[in-house]
Formats: C-alpha cells, sequence, structure tokens
C-alpha cells in the first residue's frame, strides 16, 4: 500500500473538500485561478482529484483534469488544468515517497493517463504553467514544450507523449 | 482551457489552431525521459495489478 493516496472526487464531497484547504497564502492571481477551478468543478466541466499523505492524513495538494477540446488543434489528449500543492510542501521531498509531492501527483497524472489510453485512445498529456517557475518543474520531470504553441514563449502548450515510439513509424 | 498570467491579468491560453511540422513531431516522438518515465510508472501499475 501507499503512504499517499491520490483519488477523484464526486461532486458532492467538493464542498467539503475545499474547506479544508487555507489559500490566504497564494498570490493574488493563483487566488482568482482557484476561484475559477472550484467554479469549474462545480459545474462539472473537470474533475478535481485530492493528494494526501496517509500517515499524517495530511491533503498536501489536488489536480483538476479534463480532456481537451480544441485545444491543440483537435489532437486528444488529457488536459491538466490545474496543479495545486499547499505552500508548506512546495519543492519539498516527501519523505514516504523520496521525490516532491508535486512529482508525486505528476506521476499519478501519467497513471491516469496511461489508464484512459487502453479505454479511449488518448496518446498525450498537455498543460500550460502559469508562469515560468513551474515551467521549470515540468521540463525537469519530462514534458516538453509545443514551440511556438502559445501567444508568446512564456504560454506556450506543454506535452509528456504517452506512446514510447512513433506509431507512423511502427 | 488552461488560463496564464498576461500583462498582470489572468487571461485563457490561447489554443493552438493549426499545428505547424514541427510541432507535429514533438507530439511524435516521444523523448528518453519519457520514455524512462513512462516504462518506470507501467511498471508500477503492473505490480500493483499483479
Amino acid at each position: 500500500m501507499h503512504p499517499y493516496g491520490l483519488s477523484p472526487l464526486d461532486f458532492s464531497e467538493l464542498d467539503n473538500f475545499f474547506k479544508e484547504f487555507d489559500f490566504s497564502e497564494d498570490e493574488a492571481h493563483t487566488r482568482e485561478y482557484l476561484g475559477m477551478v472550484q467554479e469549474s468543478a462545480y459545474c462539472q466541466q473537470i474533475i478535481i482529484h485530492e493528494a494526501s499523505s496517509i500517515s499524517d492524513e495530511d491533503l498536501f495538494g489536488f489536480v483538476a483534469l479534463s480532456i481537451t477540446h480544441e485545444d491543440v488543434d483537435n489532437v486528444p489528449g488529457l488536459l491538466v488544468e490545474f496543479i495545486y500543492v499547499k505552500p508548506k510542501y512546495r519543492k519539498k521531498i516527501a519523505e514516504f515517497a523520496d521525490t516532491q509531492y508535486s512529482y508525486i501527483i505528476l506521476d499519478y497524472i501519467i497513471e491516469v493517463a496511461l489508464k484512459l489510453q487502453k479505454q479511449v485512445a488518448i496518446n498525450h498529456v498537455y498543460l500550460v504553467p502559469v508562469n515560468e517557475k513551474v515551467r521549470a518543474l515540468y521540463l525537469d520531470y519530462g514534458f516538453v514544450n509545443i514551440p511556438s504553441s502559445g501567444k508568446n514563449e512564456n504560454e506556450d502548450f506543454m506535452v509528456f507523449n504517452l506512446l514510447d515510439e512513433d506509431p507512423v513509424l511502427m | 482551457m488552461p488560463y496564464v498570467i498576461r500583462n498582470g491579468q489572468l487571461e485563457k491560453a490561447k489554443p493552438v489552431l493549426k499545428l505547424t511540422p514541427e510541432q507535429q513531431r514533438v507530439l511524435r516522438i516521444s523523448t528518453k525521459r519519457q520514455s524512462a518515465k513512462l516504462k518506470e510508472i507501467k511498471a508500477k501499475l503492473e505490480k500493483e495489478a499483479s
């Protein structure tokens, strides 16, 4: 059994879930974004997946997921709308997993995508970092920039390919 | 649709309307790091399933 748990939340669980967070330490833009994330979750346009440590039963963050619409030239994929890690856990190593808390969430996202891939043939995970600091983190994990895809280079989409090899060459 | 901070404001990210050949290449070919990560996570999933 993992020392941590990540799982999707039902619509009915959202009220209690968001009460567990205090966003007052976050920047104004982040709080504004979080407001939109919550609204989208209540409208069931995204699914919130909670992330918690089993040992101390503390929520350390969450991720908001959806499926792409027209976002990347109609190439379907799992879209990471938002990743939130509580301020006290940011850039910190989770001793129970020997990796950063952010990476635990990213591993989970790839797991979700691989499971989906077997059902609906999506081959990509996409995201757009909200700023350059987090872009560096995603690059380090393995995401790559889709060049010139944003309004400027700071807004480029990033992708993680789920196919090991180019299917055209197979 | 994800958002970005543009000129101090939270704005919707611009959708990619027509992929260029270079962008298509990025979507087709996995990097070594991606392949290694996929291998690691698939192994973990298989272990959990067994």
